[in-house]
C-alpha cells in the first residue's frame, strides 16, 4: 500500500526544507561525538578536534557530495511518484470504464462519428485548397496576379500590360505570362487533341519546375511569332505519346501541322500552374500561339484579355511590395491608355490551389464548412458531457468519499479528465481510421467538389488536426463534469440520500444536449430524404429527354468532360469555310448506317455539364429595362429534338434550310416562352441578346419544345436552340439515336467508320451512351443523400441512447416521487404517459430547431434539390414520424420501469 | 539499479552499511562507523567521512529510511533504518558476494595445489 498522500507530501516538504541544514547537522553530530569520545580518553579539546577531523577526511567534499545526492534523489523520487500517480490514475480510469461498457460504447461511437466526419472534411479541405500545387517548388514566393477591371476579378491580363510590368522596376525575380488552348497533336493517322500552354521564357523559373530532362525556354525564344517551334512535354505525354524514349530530346512531332522539337520533359508531378481538369500535355513559347502573328496579334491588343500572369518574388521582398509596384505601373497605364486601361488594376495574392479570383468567397466557404462540422462535433460532445454528468451523478457518493478522505481536487479532475481523454483518443483513432477508409473510396467529383487533380489522401496535417480535435473534444466533454464534481461543496452529497441525486442542473444540461442531438439527427435525415426524393425527379418525365438508346461522341483523349470536335483545328475554320459542308457530309454518312435511327450535330446536349449561358430580352422591350433572362443556349442541326427525344409542342423544329442565308430563328422551351411572353403565343415573336445594341441581331421563335434539362440537373434554366448553320461555332459533338431497344454503344463502329469515310484526318471519337452522363449528372445527389443519410442514422442512434439516458436518469431520481404517486392512487398508465410526455417535451425544441434549420439549408441548397420544395411534406412527415418513434421507443423501457415501481420499496429506500 | 558491486570500495561500503543496519539498526552515522570498525577489526580503513555519501546514496535509492531522533545522551541525531527494499537488495547481494567468494576461494585453492 502506498502511504497516504498527505504524509508523503509532508515528508517531501520536510525533506526539502531541511535539506541544507540536515547534512551539516548530521556531520556536526558525528564530529562532536568523536571529540567527546577523544576528550574522555584524555586528549585536550584541540587535539581531539584535530584528530576527529583527520579521521573524518575532507569535510567540505563530504558535505557537498551528500547534498548533491540528496537533491538528485529528491528529483528522481518526485518524478517517479508523479508517474506512478498518473499510471495509477490511468489504470483506475480503465477499470472504471470497463465497468461502464454502455457508456464507453456510446462515447467511442459518438466521438468516432464526430471526429471521423471532421477528419473527412479536413481531408477534403486539404486536398481542395491547402495541398501544395504538385511539382511546384517554393510556392510561398509565388504571387498570383488577378486583374481587376471595373471592380470585377478577371481571369487574365492583356499581354501588353504584362510587358509593361515586366519591364518596370518590381520586386519580382521572374515574371511569366501564358495562355492555354487545345491544339492538334498529329501523326497522319488522324490527330489527337493536346492541351498546350503557350508561355514566356521565365515560366519554369517562376514555378520552380525545371524540366527533369532537357531544358526550359530561353530568353531568345520569347517573341518572333512562329519562329521557335520547341516544346517541353509533360511526363505523361512523354510516356504515353512519345513512348518514354530516353533519346526524346531533339525529336520532333507535329502540332497544328507544324513540326516541333522536344527540348525538355517536365517532372512527373508537374501539371502546370493551375490545377485543372485538363492537365497540360506540353509547353511551347508564347509566340507560337496561332493568334500571335501579324498586326492582328492578340498579344498586341491592349483591349483583349489573353494571358495569365504569375511572378516569383526576389528574396527578402514581400507580396505587398509587389502589389504596390504593379499597381503603380497600372496607374501609369491608365493615364496613358485611358480607352482600354481606365479602371483597370491588379490584385496580388499568394499562389496556391485557391483560385485567385474571388478568393475571399472561397476562404469564407472553408471557414463556414469547418465551423459547421465543428458545431456538429460540439453537439456530440455536449451529449457525451451530459452522459458523463449523469454517470458522475451516480458516483457522487464515491467522489464525495474520496474528497473527504483527502483526495486532492487536482487528482480528481485529472482522474475524470483521463477517462474523457482515453475515450477521445480511442474514438478519435477509430474516427480517423474510418475517415481514411471512407475517403479513399471517394473522389472529389463524387462530392460535387470542383478540385481538379485533387485526391483524398490522409495527410499528416489532417491527422494532426483530427487528433487535436479529439483532445479538444476530451476537454469539452470531460472538463465540465470533472470540475463540477470535484467542487469541495459537494461533500454535502454524503448527507444526500437520493440515489443519483445530481441536482437539477445536471438533468437540465443533459436534456439540452440530448435535445440538440435529436435536432441534428432530424436535420440530417431530413436533408437525406430531400436529396433522395429529388433523385426521383431525374427520371424521364422530369429531365425531358430520353437518354436510353442515345449516344454522343467524345473526342477527348480522356478526362471528365466531353471533348468536342474542333473544326477550326481540322482545317475548317468556320461554318462558312467548309464547316457547314462537313456537317452535312457527316450527317449524310452517319444517318443511313445500320442501327442509326436518327443523327444530329450540336454544341451540347442535356446534362452534358458544360454551361453555355446568355441573357436575352424580348425584342420589343428596351434592353435598359431589365438585365435580361438568363438562358441556356445550344446550337443544333435538324434532327436534334427527335434524337434526344424531346417533343415539339408548337411550330416546327430546326431545319436544314435554316442557314446563313435565311432569317435567324430559334426554337425555345416551354418555360422560355412562358418567361418571356407569359400567357401569350410565343411563335413568331422576336428576342435578342441582352445588351446587344443592334436589334437586327435577334431571333424569331419558330417552335416551342417541351422543357428539357439543361447542362446540369441542379439548374433549371429556360433554353433556346439556334441553327448550327447560322452560327460560327466550330466546336461540335455528334448525337445519334439507335433503333429502339438496341444498345447505343453498338453504334461506335458505324459512327467511327462514317467519320473516317468523310475525312480520314478527323480524330476518332469514343461513342458514349447518354445514359452514363445522366448517371454522372445525378451522382452528386446520390452521394449527398447517402452521406447525410448515413450520418443522420448514426446520430439518430446516438440520440436514442442519449434520450434513453436522460429519461432513465430522471426515472431513477424520481423513484420515490413515483412510488408516492402510485401509493396515492396514480395509475400505471398515467405514470407511463407522464414519463413519455416528458421525453417528448425534451425532444420538442430540438425537433423544431432541426426542422427550421433543415428548411433553411434546403432553401439555400435549392438548386441541388432539382426543384423539390424545401418543405416537401413527404420528407418532413416521414422523417418527423421516424424521430418521434425513436424518442418514444428509447423512453419506453424507463417509463415501464417507472410504472412498475413498488410504492413501499421506493419509499423505504434510502 | 544500485547494486553493490564486489571490488568497488563504495559498493563494498554500502554493503557493509546495509548489513550493519540490518543487524543493529536503527543507527546514526557514528554508530554505523563504530559497528563497521569493530566488526572488520580494522581491516577496512576508511575515512569516516566517506560513510555519509554512501548513506545518502542508499537513502536516495530507497534502501534506507531515516528520522531525526534523540540519542541516549539527549542529542538530536539522524538515525538510519534499512527498508524492506534495502533488505531485499542486501540479501541478493550477499548471495552473490558469497557465491563469488566461494568461487574465488576454490579457484585459489586449486591453483595453489597446482603449484605444489
Amino acid at each position: 500500500m502506498k502511504r497516504p498522500r498527505l504524509k508523503r507530501v509532508f515528508h517531501i516538504d520536510r525533506f526539502g526544507r531541511n535539506l541544507e541544514g540536515s547534512v551539516d547537522e548530521e556531520v556536526n553530530f558525528h564530529l562532536e561525538t568523536r571529540i567527546a569520545e577523544l576528550v574522555a580518553d584524555g586528549r585536550s579539546p584541540e587535539e581531539a578536534r584535530e584528530e576527529a577531523l583527520r579521521r573524518f577526511g575532507d569535510l567540505e567534499t563530504v558535505v557537498q557530495r551528500c547534498r548533491r545526492i540528496d537533491q538528485g534523489g529528491l528529483r528522481r523520487r518526485f518524478i517517479r511518484e508523479l508517474f506512478s500517480d498518473i499510471l495509477q490514475d490511468v489504470r483506475f480510469a480503465f477499470r472504471g470504464l470497463r465497468r461502464a461498457r454502455g457508456f464507453v460504447f456510446v462515447s467511442v461511437v459518438s466521438l468516432a462519428v464526430g471526429i471521423g466526419v471532421n477528419a473527412a472534411v479536413f481531408t477534403a479541405i486539404h486536398a481542395v485548397w491547402l495541398a501544395p500545387v504538385p511539382g511546384v517548388m517554393g510556392q510561398d514566393r509565388i504571387v498570383d496576379m488577378v486583374p481587376v477591371i471595373r471592380g470585377h476579378d478577371y481571369w487574365g491580363w492583356a499581354y501588353p500590360d504584362f510587358e509593361n510590368v515586366r519591364d518596370a522596376e518590381t520586386p519580382f525575380e521572374f515574371l511569366t505570362a501564358w495562355a492555354e488552348r487545345d491544339a492538334t497533336y498529329g501523326s497522319e493517322e488522324g490527330g489527337m487533341r493536346a492541351r498546350v500552354a503557350y508561355a514566356t521564357s521565365e515560366y519554369f523559373h517562376v514555378l520552380g519546375a525545371a524540366p527533369t530532362l532537357g531544358r526550359g525556354f530561353l530568353d531568345s525564344e520569347d517573341g518572333g511569332p512562329g519562329q521557335h517551334p520547341v516544346a517541353v512535354v509533360s511526363h505523361a505525354f512523354w510516356q504515353d505519346q512519345l513512348n518514354g524514349r530516353s533519346d526524346v530530346l531533339g525529336q520532333s512531332f507535329l502540332l497544328d501541322g507544324i513540326p516541333y522539337t522536344v527540348i525538355g520533359v517536365a517532372s512527373e508531378e508537374f501539371r502546370g500552374a493551375r490545377v485543372n481538369w485538363a492537365s497540360l500535355d506540353m509547353w511551347v513559347p508564347l509566340f507560337q500561339h496561332p493568334d500571335a502573328g501579324g498586326d492582328e496579334s492578340v498579344f498586341r491588343n491592349r483591349g483583349r484579355i489573353s494571358v495569365q500572369v504569375l511572378g516569383r518574388l526576389l528574396p527578402g521582398t514581400t507580396i505587398s511590395e509587389a502589389r504596390a509596384a504593379v499597381q503603380t505601373v497600372f496607374a501609369v497605364l491608365a493615364t496613358e491608355y485611358p480607352e482600354t486601361n481606365e479602371d483597370r488594376t491588379v490584385k496580388a495574392v499568394a499562389f496556391g490551389r485557391f483560385p485567385a479570383q474571388n478568393r475571399h468567397l472561397e476562404v469564407i466557404a472553408v471557414i463556414g464548412i469547418c465551423g459547421l462540422f465543428a458545431v456538429f462535433l460540439l453537439i456530440i460532445c455536449g451529449n457525451l458531457a451530459g452522459m458523463a454528468l449523469a454517470r458522475s451523478a451516480a458516483r457522487e457518493q464515491e467522489i464525495g468519499v474520496r474528497l473527504a478522505l483527502g483526495s486532492s481536487r487536482v487528482r480528481l479532475v485529472r482522474h475524470l479528465m483521463l477517462e474523457a481523454g482515453i475515450l477521445s483518443v480511442i474514438g478519435g483513432g477509430v474516427g480517423i481510421a474510418l475517415a481514411m477508409i471512407g475517403m479513399s473510396q471517394v473522389h472529389p467529383m463524387d462530392l460535387n467538389i470542383s478540385a481538379p487533380g485533387a485526391t483524398f489522401e490522409l495527410s499528416g496535417w489532417t491527422v494532426a488536426m483530427s487528433l487535436g480535435l479529439s483532445l479538444l473534444a476530451a476537454l469539452a466533454f470531460g472538463l465540465f463534469p470533472a470540475l463540477r464534481f470535484s467542487r469541495p461543496g459537494l461533500v454535502s452529497v454524503l448527507k444526500d440520500d437520493t440515489p443519483g441525486g445530481g441536482g437539477r442542473r445536471v438533468g437540465r444540461f443533459h436534456r439540452y444536449a440530448a435535445s440538440s442531438q435529436i435536432g441534428v439527427a432530424f436535420l440530417l435525415l431530413l436533408m437525406a430524404a430531400l436529396f433522395l426524393r429529388s433523385l426521383e425527379r431525374t427520371d424521364e418525365s422530369q429531365i425531358g429527354f430520353r437518354p436510353e438508346s442515345m449516344a454522343v461522341t467524345d473526342f477527348a483523349t480522356g478526362g471528365t468532360f466531353l471533348g468536342y470536335l474542333d473544326l477550326s483545328d481540322e482545317g475548317y475554320p468556320s461554318m462558312e469555310e467548309g464547316g457547314s459542308a462537313l456537317v452535312d457530309r457527316l450527317m449524310e454518312s452517319i444517318g443511313p448506317r445500320p442501327g442509326v435511327a436518327s443523327v444530329a450535330v450540336s454544341t451540347g446536349f442535356p446534362l452534358d455539364r458544360i454551361r453555355t449561358h446568355i441573357s436575352v430580352n424580348r425584342a420589343d422591350q428596351p434592353s435598359s429595362d431589365s438585365v435580361g433572362v438568363r438562358v441556356d443556349y445550344t446550337l443544333v442541326t435538324e434532327g436534334y429534338f427527335s434524337t434526344i427525344g424531346t417533343p415539339i409542342l408548337q411550330g416546327r423544329s430546326i431545319l436544314r434550310t435554316d442557314d446563313r442565308t435565311s432569317t435567324p430563328v430559334a426554337v425555345v422551351t416551354k418555360s422560355f416562352a412562358e418567361r418571356l411572353w407569359p400567357g401569350e403565343d410565343a411563335l413568331g415573336r422576336r428576342f435578342s441578346q441582352a445588351g446587344a445594341e443592334n436589334r437586327a441581331h435577334g431571333w424569331t421563335v419558330v417552335g416551342v419544345v417541351g422543357d428539357v434539362a439543361s447542362s446540369a440537373v441542379t439548374e433549371d434554366l429556360p433554353q433556346m436552340f439556334v441553327p448550327l448553320r447560322q452560327a460560327r461555332s466550330p466546336q461540335l459533338i455528334i448525337l445519334v439515336r439507335s433503333d429502339t431497344g438496341a444498345d447505343p454503344a453498338a453504334l461506335t463502329g458505324p459512327v467511327r467508320e462514317a467519320i473516317r469515310s468523310v475525312d480520314p484526318s478527323l480524330p476518332v471519337p469514343r461513342v458514349v451512351p447518354a445514359q452514363s452522363y445522366v448517371a454522372r449528372a445525378t451522382q452528386g445527389q446520390r452521394t449527398n443523400g447517402n452521406v447525410t443519410g448515413g450520418l443522420g442514422l448514426l446520430i439518430l442512434l446516438l440520440s436514442a441512447m442519449g434520450v434513453h439516458g436522460v429519461v432513465a436518469l430522471a426515472v431513477t431520481r424520481r423513484t420515490r416521487e413515483f412510488g408516492l404517486r402510485i401509493a396515492l392512487g396514480a395509475t400505471r398508465a398515467g405514470v407511463i404517459r407522464g414519463v413519455l410526455g416528458d421525453a417528448l417535451r425534451m425532444a420538442g425544441p430540438g425537433l423544431l430547431a432541426g426542422g427550421l434549420l433543415a428548411v433553411g439549408t434546403a432553401a439555400a441548397l435549392r438548386s441541388l434539390l432539382l426543384g423539390l420544395s424545401p418543405v416537401d411534406p413527404i420528407s418532413f412527415l416521414s422523417t418527423g414520424a421516424l424521430l418521434l418513434f425513436v424518442v418514444f421507443t428509447a423512453s419506453l423501457a424507463p417509463a415501464l420501469r417507472a410504472s412498475g415501481i413498488q410504492p413501499m420499496e421506493a419509499l423505504r429506500k434510502d | 539499479m544500485g547494486t553493490v558491486r564486489a571490488g568497488n570500495l563504495y559498493g563494498t561500503l554500502e554493503l557493509l552499511i546495509l548489513r550493519a543496519l540490518e543487524l543493529f539498526g536503527p543507527l546514526h552515522g557514528v554508530g554505523v562507523a563504530d559497528h563497521i570498525a569493530s566488526r572488520s577489526a580494522g581491516l577496512f580503513r576508511v575515512e569516516e567521512g566517506s560513510l555519509y555519501p554512501a548513506l545518502h546514496r542508499l537513502q536516495a535509492k530507497g534502501y534506507v529510511d531515516w528520522e531525526w531522533r534523540k540519542t541516549e545522551e539527549g542529542k538530536r541525531a539522524k538515525f538510519y533504518e534499512i527498508t524492506r527494499k534495502g533488505r531485499r537488495a542486501l540479501s541478493s547481494e550477499l548471495e552473490r558476494w558469497a557465491a563469488s567468494t566461494r568461487a574465488m576461494i576454490s579457484l585459489l585453492e586449486v591453483s595453489m595445489e597446482g603449484l605444489k
